[in-house]
């Protein structure tokens, strides 16, 4: 029960916050890594999360959140030294390699942290998904990016509009 | 498993993000600030194409906070040129840019190329990262005339120019420290990227006859 009550207390354990999942189950981790969320931190600087309370995060599910905090634990100390300017190369290489090794999942999963990294506002986490799906449809026509994404299929009416867009934009297809 | 992620997410594409969810796929449902997010990340002509993957991807493409000039695919200047412009004055108008970046190396002949143009241009929509890469066989007309930016943050050592002002407000070039003070004019930044880096550098970029260029200050 570490009452928040001096602040953020430098010396001594780290202090731990409580993340509640959609479906009840509760994650605790230091209040550094659960702050790279621009959502959780007010919050957390408030004090909350703390003790027996806990965070409720009624759209992130048990799966996805335990994904996010790996992330956030992985990124937390480099984010304390304010980015990286501090950090050595052989830091910021391993910190790369774990993210590409990190968004090497299904798409389902995928789609799962894109929600969460977008409703919680974790920078990182945001540009890391949204280059990763950058990189599946780079390069593509729009039908194979439609199919990629696993988009339906467009109706007549739609396939019709997207022609005459085509036609409008292209300038772009030479 | 999907259909079990699926349901813990804001569904904000009505029936279309059902009917996508059902089928055990929901990216059709990002939220349009997420895309725009994505169509960042790629070079530009990609960028504009994805304005025909959805019917409500058309119009995403000319808000992006993020505009990558990259990877070009068109034969001469006189192309290149069409297409940024098209690319910049199709944008949203009033909509800023955080980052824009011209990478433009794959193109010797640069000569009328509308470079200066384009920065200036970015300039205007508040950008507060901008990069210029080129390499050029001729001289490279860039503007002569004063370019005052009360955002204008610091000059990157690989001389490009980084604008800012949500950060330290830090001009490397004139070292005035205090908000709002730099008002360094691109001549003057053009001129320090030469002389700083001792070598014909210009903005990321290699420009021969330096000093017909610096005759323009």
């Amino acid at each position: 029960m570490a009452a928040p009550e001096s602040g953020d207390g430098n010396n001594g354990a780290a202090r731990m916050v409580t993340l509640i999942s959609s479906d009840n189950t509760r994650f605790e981790v230091e209040a550094a890594a659960a702050s790279l969320s621009q959502t959780l931190q007010l919050t957390i600087l408030d004090g909350g999360g703390g003790g027996g309370d806990g965070i409720p995060l009624p759209n992130v599910d048990s799966a996805t959140l335990s994904k996010v905090l790996e992330y956030c634990i992985k990124h937390a100390p480099a984010a304390a030294n304010g980015g990286a300017p501090n950090a050595t190369a052989v830091d910021r290489a391993e910190l790369e390699r774990f993210d590409n090794e990190f968004v090497n999942i299904d798409q389902s999963v995928l789609y799962s942290l894109i929600m969460a990294a977008h409703n919680l506002e974790i920078e990182g986490l945001q540009s890391l998904v949204a280059k990763k799906v950058a990189d599946m449809i780079k390069g593509k026509s729009p039908m194979e990016i439609r199919r990629t994404l696993g988009f339906p299929d467009p109706t007549p009416e739609e396939q019709a509009e997207m022609n005459a867009h085509m036609l409008e934009y292209g300038w772009a297809y030479e | 498993m999907t259909h079990h992620l699926f349901e813990g997410m804001p569904q904000r594409c009505g029936s279309n993000a059902a009917s996508s969810a059902s089928r055990g796929d929901p990216f059709h449902a990002l939220p349009d600030s997420v895309v725009q997010h994505v169509l960042g990340f790629l070079p530009a002509g990609d960028t504009v194409r994805t304005c025909v993957v959805a019917r409500r991807w058309h119009a995403l493409w000319r808000s992006v906070a993020r505009l990558r000039i990259v990877d070009v695919e068109v034969e001469d200047v006189w192309s290149l040129n069409r297409f940024v412009n098209r690319v910049l004055l199709l944008r949203e108008p009033g909509c800023s840019l955080e980052e824009c970046e011209f990478d433009i190396r794959g193109f010797s002949d640069l000569y009328r190329v509308c470079a200066d143009q384009w920065m200036r241009h970015a300039l205007i929509c508040n950008v507060r990262v901008l990069q210029l890469r080129l390499y050029a066989d001729h001289h490279v007309h860039l503007g002569d005339w004063p370019l005052l930016s009360r955002h204008l943050m610091r000059l990157e050592p690989q001389a490009s120019v980084m604008l800012g002002h949500h950060h330290e407000r830090y001009c490397n070039f004139c070292d005035k420290g205090e908000p709002g003070d730099c008002t360094c004019d691109m001549s003057i930044i053009y001129y320090a990227s030469g002389r700083r880096n001792n070598v014909t550098v210009l903005l990321g970029g290699y420009i021969q006859e330096r000093s017909e260029m610096l005759s323009y200050i």
